[in-house]
């Protein structure tokens, strides 16, 4: 397996996305249509916010999971894809995971936003960059989700290939109701 | 799991005062792209030819922007900038500051544009 990324936090748990039995946690796997991602994100904000304590970080994890999941309809090759949220509260971290499968084609295309990502210096300048660039192309998205996800909802990111699987990790911290 | 469901992306273009008013309602995702891009287009076409001041686009009611809306947004302003200095208009976002991807993303717009951009929370 090859991995690609950034870890913008120190995590407290380890590297597999494991977490204790006992964290608040769900996995979906489905045939994400435009509607459903949209009904899936207004789920998981709802879950989000029964767990964690603002409202806030449950808006931002729920744009990371909907970008995600758009994601990975976009470029599932047999039109399925996974998604798995888990809350970790001893470390105070959530991470959310897609994985599906993809063209050659589409995972090296991967492969160079997360160089691009891992050569960044931080979110926010990356962010930036991605805000220009998107300014004056006319075309194609360029990585400006990845790196919204990033900045904006404040997760590392880390993409896994194995084989035609790809698999992209967003993890950043959080604080826990109870 | 139908009350769940969020309401498809509405658009309306108007004209108000010297303002072009661009009103965005419900979920702009990946289907709401074309209509998105195709509202930006009218709506700047519609400031230039009656020498508008300012488009007033208000999202109060957009639950969720996805990045490739987003990215209309970024071309429309990028193609805005391209006209001056000074711009032709200013753009002015209206917001509900409950909803957390409008604070987030309208303050990195008003960052990166500006002179174009501001942002108003109600």
């Amino acid at each position: 397996m090859e991995e690609y990324g950034a870890m913008s936090h120190a995590l407290g748990d380890g590297a597999d996305g494991s977490a204790p039995k006992s964290a608040p946690s769900f996995e979906l796997t489905f045939r994400p249509s435009v509607e459903l991602i949209s009904v899936v994100r207004r789920f998981v904000m709802e879950f989000y916010q029964k767990v964690l304590q603002d409202h806030d970080a449950s808006g931002r994890l729920a744009l990371a999971t909907h970008e995600l999941l758009e994601n990975a309809a976009k470029y599932s090759t047999d039109g399925e894809a996974m998604l798995c949220v888990t809350v970790d509260r001893a470390a105070g971290t959530v991470l959310v995971r897609t994985t599906n499968r993809a063209t050659p084609g589409q995972r090296e295309a991967l492969r160079t936003c997360f160089e691009e990502i891992a050569a960044a210096p931080d979110a926010g300048v990356l962010y930036a960059q991605m805000l220009r660039r998107s300014a004056v192309k006319t075309t194609g998205s360029g990585g400006l989700g990845l790196a919204r996800i990033w900045a904006e909802s404040d997760m590392a990111l880390n993409l896994a290939v194995d084989g035609d699987t790809v698999e992209i990790q967003a993890r950043g911290p959080i604080t826990t109701a109870g | 799991m139908s009350e769940n469901k969020p309401a498809p992306c509405a658009i309306a273009v108007s004209r108000l005062a010297s303002s072009v008013r661009v009103d965005l309602r419900g979920d702009a995702n990946i289907d709401a792209v074309l209509a998105v891009a195709a509202a930006f287009d009218q709506a700047h076409a519609r400031a230039i030819s009656d020498g508008c001041d300012q488009v007033v686009v208000d999202v109060r009611h957009l639950e969720f922007m996805n990045s490739e809306c987003f990215k209309k947004v970024l071309t429309w302003i990028g193609r805005v900038a391209s006209m001056g200095p000074p711009p032709p208009y200013r753009i002015r976002f209206i917001s509900d500051a409950r909803i957390s991807w409008q604070k987030r993303s309208l303050h990195a717009l008003e960052s990166f544009a500006a002179g174009i951009v501001s942002v108003e929370k109600k």
